[in-house]
């Protein structure tokens, strides 16, 4: 078991007060909260903020933990004294708030396991005590044409399960899910019975899938619509031209029309997603010019241009 | 022999799928109060009905519910204080979003 340092966590020292350990804890919490910051740690560090100040804050297991003294450090190898217990009166409840199952095994084997699964330590075989299972919220990274298609995506978990004691442990699971054509990204799937396990009469929790569009080297969702930028040659806009235009459905005619401009955005109706009415393509032009210097002939033409058509792109900036 | 996969559906929260009050309740765990609380706040609107019986919700009224009983609960913010955040949040995602798509 490794020995957690609950200060150098909330970042306060062994002399803090209470109103400093909350303020502490509370700023950790805003900063953490995996609802607020996205980052993969996030919700790790937000659960320990929370596991230190459920023993801070309260005086009793304060002072049992600060009993260990000052020289543990974070991580280091830790086994409590044999009957460390017996001036405290915490063992199998009391604690007030947080979420239990996601504590430490330093934590549980120092102050029990809540409230929440009654029984000695917690662990909730003989009992006739029903709580439906905990909720859980997941991302899915999936492609854009995945989610124009629709597709099957295989996802592996860590969830909560109960083990052969009735004991709620971790476990990978893995799961076929089926992405339905047209999902935009930010919406939820809800997969019912598939969070964590109830207890007694209890049903599971559900499993919230949020889904999340891996990056595309050609298309740029937003929400429902698809954009993309569309390299033209100076001639098809300044002429004109019917032209291929890839979507997620697949290549599409598009009539580009005489004097576009560069930025020249043109829209592809119900090209984009969504699972009824769906949304639109936007093409954005992007003119490209054919490299001149290593080409003599392009050179040449260009340079024809320059002394036979007279032209300030920047007569409007007054330059 | 083959090996059967087994493929699993769900429900996604979108406009599409509506909820009554008694549902949503179930969903999020919440009390029909609570709700009425929130939609009192402006937190989630009710989609149609005008009794809170007859109120139908949408999907995203799913997940705005228990994002605002999460920011309660974790961080003490009252009712005024979640829906602010969840629309600062809310807001927050989607220009991530499109800026991560841009990069």
């Amino acid at each position: 078991m490794k020995y957690k340092d609950y200060y150098k966590i909330l970042g306060v020292s062994r002399e803090a007060g209470q109103d400093e350990i909350k303020r502490a804890y509370r700023k950790l919490a805003r900063k953490y909260h995996p609802d607020v910051n996205k980052d993969s740690n996030a919700e790790e560090l937000f659960k320990e903020a929370g596991e230190a100040y459920e023993v801070l804050k309260d005086p009793e297991k304060k002072a049992a933990y600060d009993k260990f003294g000052a020289d543990w450090q974070e991580g280091q190898d830790f086994q409590a004294p044999p009957n460390w217990k017996q001036d405290f009166s915490f063992q199998g409840g009391g604690h007030t708030d947080g979420d239990f199952s996601h504590f430490s095994d330093f934590f549980e084997d120092l102050f029990g396991r809540g409230h929440h699964a009654p029984g000695a330590g917690g662990r909730a075989t003989h009992t006739s005590f029903s709580m439906k299972g905990e909720d859980l919220d997941a991302r899915v990274e999936i492609s854009l044409e995945d989610a124009y298609n629709g597709a099957t995506v295989a996802l592996s978990l860590v969830v909560p399960a109960l083990d052969t004691d009735g004991r709620i442990n971790q476990k990978k699971q893995q799961l076929n899910v089926n992405i339905p054509k047209g999902i935009i990204e930010g919406q939820r799937i809800r997969l019912a019975g598939k969070g964590g396990p109830g207890l007694g009469q209890g049903g599971n929790g559900d499993l919230f899938l949020e889904v999340v569009f891996r990056p595309h080297h050609l298309f740029r969702p937003v929400r429902r619509d698809i954009y993309l930028d569309l390299p033209v040659a100076p001639w098809e806009a300044a002429l004109g031209k019917r032209i291929k235009v890839p979507t997620l459905g697949g290549k599409v005619d598009m009539k580009i029309p005489p004097n576009s401009q560069a930025g020249k955005k043109m829209r592809l109706k119900g090209r984009g997603l969504g699972r009824k009415n769906p949304g639109d393509q936007y093409v954005v032009l992007r003119i490209v010019n054919p490299p001149a210097v290593e080409s003599p002939e392009a050179k040449a033409f260009f340079e024809k241009m320059e002394h036979e058509f007279p032209f300030n792109p920047r007569s409007g900036m007054g330059v | 022999m083959v090996k059967d996969i087994i493929v699993i559906s769900g429900e996604v929260l979108d406009r599409h799928r509506v909820y009554s009050l008694y549902e949503l309740c179930s969903l999020c765990r919440a009390s029909a109060e609570a709700i009425c609380d929130m939609v009192e706040e402006g937190i989630v609107e009710p989609f149609d009905g005008r009794e809170p019986h007859e109120w139908i919700f949408i999907g995203t009224d799913v997940y705005r519910i228990k994002l605002a009983l999460r920011l309660q609960k974790d961080l003490k913010v009252n009712l005024p204080g979640a829906a602010l955040a969840i629309e600062l949040i809310e807001e927050l995602n989607e220009l991530k979003r499109r800026f991560r798509h841009f990069k």
